[in-house]
């Protein structure tokens, strides 16, 4: 079972969720993995103890090409659909910009004369951690520079492979790193906070998901701030709440400090606890006695 | 000298716009003939590298320099690299009358 953890706002406490749930997860002895898909600025690894090993490398390709081969024909520009070639017949001009090129290939099949070539670039990282031995964390990094993370974020979820359970901790937003998350979870959990800035983006992002077709609940983060109009709209639009977190200091310093709430406040166990139930229930609604 | 200015609407009484990459016209002005033609932006609706793909259509048309409001870093550098010039419209809300009649 895959499950993605996701915001439309960020700072709204996926992390937060993600690491606690995993540390629950682990506590009930099940085979649990957590995946860091946040890879412009992964940070599970400051909750979880233990030193990366097994570092990979992530790279791209990128197409190179040969001027003194190239007929200036400008299929390769036509046929890219991201404007990572810029060309020009008149004055003669042909050049990669590769802060947009997606690695899709399309140029070196346009190509009639075999001018394009490739060449490997790195563009991140993939670490793993172990507890007791037994993979616990992934975590994707973005090296700097690097325009789009989100090869580094397929790579990782298909490096944690198959366990019970496979936690995503996706990047923020609704663009292209977020579906690269959302897309391969059996359920997504939305975090939001009652404020007017959480509601504005937990209304995009569960528009993208009801287009995508993904079952989605959400936790409400920080409940106690902000207002009701959050706790209207889920009403309204028959969106599932699954848990609040309450808006409590205690919750932030133990945060702040880089440690687990679960560990730290054994109050709060049983609203991650509760949540996992749910979670699991909605994402294999048919074992629901 | 051919100069390109982007622009809201075909026309000399429009406003320039305040985009270079995604701005809905380019007005091409000839110093020699003193026409001003217009020309949709074929790369306003690109998803991404509108920049890029703006300043290769207006070099394509025979710009040789850019007046605008500002330029971002990818298209500063092709530019440049083109020999094309920028001219840097200091002013906000400028008619393409007005930049034209600086010329």
């Amino acid at each position: 079972m895959i499950i993605a953890i996701a915001s439309g706002k960020g700072g709204t406490g996926k992390t937060l969720v993600s690491t606690n749930l995993f540390q629950v997860s682990l506590d009930d002895r099940v085979d649990v993995v957590l995946v860091d898909c946040d890879a412009e600025e992964p940070n599970d690894a400051v909750f979880l103890p233990g030193e990366p090993k097994g570092m990979q490398t992530v790279t791209q390709q990128m197409p190179v090409i040969d001027k003194a081969v190239c007929t200036y024909c400008g299929r390769c520009h036509d046929w890219c659909s991201y404007n990572a070639i810029f060309f020009l017949r008149e004055p003669r001009r042909i050049d990669v910009l590769e802060d947009l090129c997606h690695d899709c290939g399309a140029c070196l099949a346009a190509c009639k004369v075999g001018a394009i070539t490739e060449k490997t670039v790195p563009i991140g990282t993939l670490s793993m951690r172990y507890i007791n031995k037994r993979p616990a964390l992934i975590e994707g990094r973005t090296l700097v520079g690097t325009a789009s993370p989100v090869k580094i974020i397929k790579q990782a979820i298909s490096e944690a492979g198959k366990h019970d359970l496979v936690i995503l901790d996706a990047p923020p937003g609704i663009s292209c790193p977020f579906i690269a998350t959302v897309e391969p979870a059996d359920y997504v959990v939305l975090v939001t906070e009652p404020t007017p800035f959480g509601l504005n983006d937990l209304a995009l992002s569960i528009e993208t998901l009801e287009q995508m077709g993904k079952p989605h609940g959400v936790v409400v983060n920080r409940a106690g701030l902000g207002d009701e109009a959050l706790y209207r709209w889920l009403v309204d639009k028959g969106v599932l709440q699954l848990a609040d977190i309450p808006f409590d200091r205690a919750i932030a310093s133990v945060y702040a400090e880089g440690k687990l709430v679960v560990k730290v406040l054994p109050a709060y166990k049983p609203v991650f606890q509760t949540l996992l139930d749910r979670i699991r229930a909605q994402a294999h609604p048919s074992t629901i006695a | 000298m051919k100069i390109a200015i982007p622009c809201v609407q075909p026309s000399a009484s429009a406003l320039v716009d305040d985009r270079f990459g995604r701005c809905a016209y380019f007005a091409f002005y000839d110093e020699e003939t003193q026409q001003t033609t217009f020309v949709e932006n074929p790369a306003a609706q690109s998803n991404e590298g509108a920049g890029p793909a703006a300043a290769q259509f207006v070099v394509s048309q025979g710009a040789e320099a850019v007046a605008a409001r500002q330029l971002g870093p990818k298209v500063t550098s092709l530019l440049q690299s083109l020999s094309v010039r920028f001219i840097e419209l200091n002013e906000a809300d400028l008619t393409i009358d007005r930049v034209i009649g600086l010329f």
